[in-house]
């Protein structure tokens, strides 16, 4: 067993452990923002709905890994040129609204549909009902899931590796491909993301037990 | 909702590189961005500072020392066999500098500069093996090559019947040849030359070098100042010696055993 | 570079000879998940405490570290401590793992979805533990965990598009290769997100008609 080899290459690892969670931070952000906005279309009709549900079609029921080779190899046939980070980035964050807006859609139908009725009797437009009144409350149920969808993104960087983009599986092919420690640096590794996505894994599930169990 | 799509326009515009030729974008940015291998001793590797070393940085870093004027001008950037050429169309390197052999297909892409090296195929075998020694000796049997490198077409090509496993990167190729998942690994002589002298475990078969090709110096297609800059480089530093010195430096125990550029065809025919 | 029509067209056969491994290696780790997921989640709920422990790291453990890694530790680094498996074991033996682990809570949540109550009454009513089990137990854990349970098969589908990373040469793994060697990644990829969408939406249409079947199976015989 070569330890010492996985542990020197430790800070490196926590370089890339660093490139890891900034892209998942970033796609988390740009996918829920994304995501809201697909969700509530999805609550519409006509035009907006469809393309909403083949916005959410295409990025839920083809691969992640799919998706990225595409974004990065596919586009620039059509003159569009992306770096692997961006391109990763875009790939991630469609993926991520796709799960999102599901998310977001399943947390308002679940609110008691009296609550819209009795916001429009008093007078109150779609709109400002929606705004005021279900989505706040909708909120709380979305927030465990979205806990989890983070927990998700963060695993998922790791297929960013195949591209090249740095962050942990990729600094960990490198250190690989340099000591040929393949079972301590995978192990090492394994461990590393285990330390993020385990509290946050913990985190969703207390949230699930406070925010939702003591909805109205 | 239209605030929204404003900045996601910005965004996208923002990531779209300027256009114009791409010799006068080096030159006003001062840094020429290089795609080299992280994975190939010795011409790209990551060395225990986790830097990246070898013959095509120092290429890279005398190429820099001649069209912006100092040799830390460099950005370099990893890449893959199989990235190496998106990387470059989609402008994210300048240039590719990474072991890659010229090709008519790859031709068609992308455009070489005048060759810089001169890289047979061989194969690397375990000891204790004695069942493999040329290439039609592979045929039937399982053999690792990396994805979109040469040495993959080669086996194709001498060694239909052979399979090929196909990795990423060279390292895990390497591994499944040492865990007896496959008999054999085909790439670069070079690189097997230098794998066989790190671990002695292994040896180098399939004597002499095989369908030999030229490494060049890609750009994208139509950057006919880039290139033409490129080879005058490449000549500067035939002429003031350089070129041996590297070559002395990288090469120094294998020069015996490799092909001399003269050696080489103008391009492979894959 | 433009894009071509006619030979995306010509990309599809190899490509779906490609399909034909993922579908395999798919059935299987199907199956053999489901099999994981069932014995974990009795493992969950196991009175030796040792045996909950046990259950509870894997899914952990599983649930909370990346399916690629899982893939590159058991193919890359296993054999360093001797245990040396095929790609295809590899890459079968990393999707029923992860998938193992979210069935195995998908499992358990059907099963404590049933009211303590209910099974106290089963019990009162004179029903063995088998006649507990199959007619008041397993159609009420069904109908919540077989929704669950077919849409970690969906993401099975899906990631065994990871397993192209080890050499398996299933419908990734194919692309990958025709796009290293044409250059026409928008011809090859963009076909090979189409087969992938046919899978998958083949697969939900599969599943949507074997849950209806099984929940109508499951319905406990009408009182005579």
């Amino acid at each position: 067993m070569r330890w010492e080899v996985a542990f020197q290459s430790l800070p490196y690892l926590v370089r890339g452990l660093e490139g890891t969670v900034r892209l998942g931070l970033l796609v988390m952000a740009l996918g829920t923002i994304l995501g809201i906005v697909v969700g509530l279309l999805r609550l519409s009709r006509g035009l907006p709905y469809t393309a909403a549900t083949a916005f959410v079609e295409l990025f839920r029921d083809t691969p992640l890994l799919m998706q990225i080779f595409f974004v990065f190899f596919g586009l620039p046939a059509l003159g569009i040129r992306l770096s692997a980070f961006v391109a990763a980035s875009m790939a991630m964050t469609s993926f991520a609204a796709a799960n999102a807006a599901e998310i977001v859609r399943g947390a308002i139908q679940s609110i008691p549909r009296g609550q819209m009725e009795a916001a429009r009797s008093l007078g109150l437009s779609y709109v400002q009902a929606m705004r005021y009144v279900v989505f706040p409350q909708a909120i709380r149920r979305m927030i465990p899931p979205m806990v989890g969808l983070f927990t998700t993104l963060i695993k998922d960087t790791s297929l960013a590796a195949i591209v090249n983009v740095f962050e942990l599986t990729t600094a960990a092919r490198q250190v690989v491909e340099r000591t040929l420690a393949s079972f301590e640096v995978w192990l090492v590794v394994a461990g590393m993301y285990f330390l993020v996505c385990y509290p946050l894994s913990v985190l969703a599930r207390r949230l699930e037990r406070r925010l939702v169990s003591e909805s109205p | 909702m239209k605030r929204i799509l404003v900045l996601v326009l910005a965004l996208v515009l923002a990531v779209l590189p300027a256009f114009g030729g791409a010799l006068d974008t080096i030159k006003q940015r001062g840094i020429l961005i290089v795609g080299v291998k992280g994975d190939f001793p010795p011409f790209g590797f990551v060395d225990e500072r986790g830097q990246l070393a070898g013959f095509d940085i120092d290429l890279a870093r005398e190429i820099a020392r001649i069209l912006l004027g100092s040799p830390d001008k460099v950005q370099l950037v990893t890449v893959t066999s199989a990235n190496r050429i998106p990387m470059l169309q989609t402008a994210q390197i300048d240039v590719v500098i990474a072991t890659m052999t010229i090709t008519s297909a790859r031709k068609q892409v992308i455009d070489f500069s005048v060759p810089y090296f001169c890289s047979g195929h061989l194969i690397l075998v375990r000891r204790d093996n004695t069942t493999i020694s040329r290439f039609s000796d592979l045929n039937g049997k399982r053999v690792a090559t990396v994805q979109g490198s040469t040495g993959d077409r080669v086996v194709a090509t001498l060694a239909p019947q052979a399979q090929r496993i196909t990795f990423g990167q060279n390292s895990e190729a390497l591994l499944a040849l040492k865990d007896g998942r496959a008999e054999a690994f085909v790439q670069d002589d070079v690189l097997l030359l230098a794998f066989a002298k790190q671990d002695p475990s292994l040896k180098v078969v399939g004597w002499p070098p095989q369908m030999p090709g030229p490494y060049g110096i890609g750009v994208r297609k139509g950057e006919t100042d880039l290139l033409g800059a490129i080879n005058v480089a490449l000549a500067r530093i035939r002429s003031r010696g350089v070129y041996g010195k590297l070559t002395a430096k990288w090469f120094g125990e294998f020069a015996k055993e490799l092909l001399p550029p003269a050696k080489c065809p103008p391009e492979l025919r894959l | 570079m433009s894009i071509d029509p006619a030979f995306a067209l010509r990309v599809l056969p190899p490509l779906v000879r490609g399909a034909a491994l993922t579908v395999e290696v798919s059935i299987w780790a199907i199956g053999l998940a489901t099999g994981v997921g069932i014995c974990g989640a009795a493992a969950r709920g196991s009175r030796i405490r040792p045996v909950r422990w046990l259950a509870s790291a894997y899914v952990e453990l599983f649930r909370n570290t990346p399916l690629l890694v899982q893939i590159f530790f058991i193919f890359f680094g296993l054999p360093r401590v001797g245990v040396r498996l095929s790609a295809f074991q590899s890459g079968l033996l990393a999707l029923v793992l992860y998938t193992g682990a979210y069935n195995t809570e998908v499992f358990r949540a059907g099963l404590e979805a049933v009211p303590r109550g209910l099974r106290e009454a089963a019990m009162a009513l004179g029903l063995s533990r088998w006649q507990q089990f199959r007619f008041v137990e397993l159609p009420l854990a069904a109908r919540i965990a077989l929704p669950a349970l077919g849409n970690n098969f969906v993401a099975l589908v899906k990631n065994s598009s990871l397993v192209s990373t080890i050499g398996m040469v299933e419908l990734t793994f194919v692309a990958r290769d025709l796009e290293a060697w044409t250059f026409r990644s928008f011809e090859v990829y963009g076909m090979a997100t189409l087969v992938y969408l046919g899978l998958v939406l083949a697969l939900s249409g599969a599943l949507r008609r074997v849950e209806a079947r099984a929940l109508r199976f499951l319905r406990p015989p009408e009182a005579r």
